[in-house]
């Protein structure tokens, strides 16, 4: 008779160890912390982070970088993560009179932490729409009104093809953007990222895309979309489509978005 | 390797203590929920914690019982979370993650999956982390009368299983 402890200890040691450093801890630690800091920090400093948001966010979601109320660097055609960074240090020279006023143009009525959520979600569908139909006719082109948030994650659904789904999450964990693979993933490859997993179903398409910078994405393509009852066809959408529409970097999960004056560049 | 530290009484502890434990975290996780990227992030989030938490962890002499409290509590909100059942496309059912790879151990293995995931919990931390059944009540935040009992429970499933399996697997001990 084997002990059930010393069972369990070798079907443990057993276990293969993902391929990752302490130093990656030490990076999500510091994070987490900053991000502590950032939601203690005093009034003043709070308002300028939030504001600070959604220049960015408002820059950032026409697709770009850099274009916003009261910009004058001009749009840039370049998505890449260096025009996207440079887009949040010129943001940051509008005066604070206009950055008010960029928030306060949200709707009446609605919090803060709700007009700055609605600016992100637009945001991300912007960017999709760019990425995966340029032309526009297939995502959802009305208001926003589905909304999922969790510990820095935020996402939404889609209207896609008229009647499928089009799922996005943007966070820093596959368990906040709620992406399951039991079992059933592939790992690609996709540039942009540092993995990328694949989970082909029928009717739908799954992917979850760690992005250079630590955020994590997830897209799902479904010919369904079970909350309204409707459905479509064809999704029209390949898996590497997908991919590369979730190593977007400007596509970046909602703590990301938020930065002290001062802070940019520093870790 | 670490000479990059901008806060030494931190930093460097706290990256000792994860190149010392991060294995046992994660093969805890992996028990637990029996899939690699959850187990991975699980541990992920409950490091993080620890690292905003370090100096009272430190000061406080008990580093490894609130990484493992905050690992299998991210598991428990896991399994209760509600957006999870919203996943679009998804098969609702659990399907059995493949058993690592060791000769023998594929019956424990389905055995362990087979358990209801509060069973699988006390069982990592009674019989892989040895704890006593006061110390996993702590971790899980339940009374020690519902340990003994679920340990018991879970310790016939897995006897019976492992019978079953015909490797007649015993386990024989009260703490």
């Amino acid at each position: 008779m084997i002990d059930l402890d010393e069972r369990l200890q070798r079907l443990a040691d057993s276990v293969e160890l993902p391929a990752t450093s302490p130093l990656d801890d030490l990076d999500r630690g510091r994070a987490r912390r900053r991000h502590r800091n950032l939601g203690t920090a005093g009034a003043a400093l709070t308002t300028a982070a939030v504001i600070g948001t959604s220049v960015v966010l408002l820059s950032g979601g026409t697709g770009h970088p850099g274009a916003g109320p009261g910009f004058a660097g001009g749009p840039s055609a370049s998505h890449d993560a260096t025009s996207h960074s440079e887009s949040r240090d010129a943001a940051k020279e509008m005066t604070r009179e206009e950055q008010l006023k960029a928030v306060l143009r949200g709707a009446r009525g609605t919090t803060l932490d709700e007009v700055l959520k609605s600016q992100v979600l637009s945001g991300y569908r912007d960017v999709l729409r760019e990425d995966l139909y340029p032309a526009g006719t297939r995502i959802q082109t009305g208001p926003i009104t589905n909304q999922q948030s969790g510990e820095h994650t935020l996402g939404t659904k889609l209207d896609w093809n008229g009647g499928g789904m089009l799922q996005v999450a943007v966070g820093r964990s596959l368990e906040g953007v709620q992406f399951f693979c039991d079992g059933g993933c592939t790992q690609q490859s996709v540039a942009g990222a540092t993995k990328a997993l694949v989970l082909n179903q029928p009717g739908s398409i799954s992917v979850a895309v760690f992005q250079d910078d630590g955020d994590i994405v997830a897209l799902t393509a479904d010919t369904s979309f079970g909350n309204n009852g409707t459905s479509t066809k064809t999704l029209g959408l390949t898996v590497d489509q997908l991919l590369t529409a979730a190593a977007d970097p400007r596509l970046d999960a909602p703590d990301h978005a938020v930065q002290l004056p001062g802070e940019v560049g520093t870790q | 390797m670490f000479n990059s530290f901008r806060n030494e009484e931190r930093d460097h502890p706290f990256v000792e203590y994860v190149a010392a434990r991060r294995a046992k975290l994660y093969r805890t996780a992996y028990l637990i929920c029996g899939d690699a990227h959850r187990a991975d992030d699980l541990v992920q989030i409950a490091l993080a914690k620890a690292y905003v938490a370090w100096p009272r962890l430190e000061q406080a002499g008990n580093v490894d019982a609130y990484v493992r409290r905050i690992l299998v509590n991210a598991h428990v909100d896991e399994t209760r979370r509600s957006w999870r059942r919203e996943r679009p496309g998804l098969d609702e059912v659990d399907e059995a993650a493949p058993a690592p790879s060791h000769e023998g151990n594929e019956d424990l293995w389905t055995a362990l999956r087979a358990l209801a995931p509060g069973q699988r919990r006390i069982v990592v931390l009674r019989h892989y982390w040895g704890l006593s059944i006061e110390e996993t009540a702590a971790d899980l935040g339940i009374s020690p009368g519902t340990v003994k009992s679920q340990t018991s429970d879970a310790l016939a499933h897995l006897r019976r299983a492992l019978t079953e399996a015909g490797t007649g697997a015993h386990h024989d001990r009260s703490r």
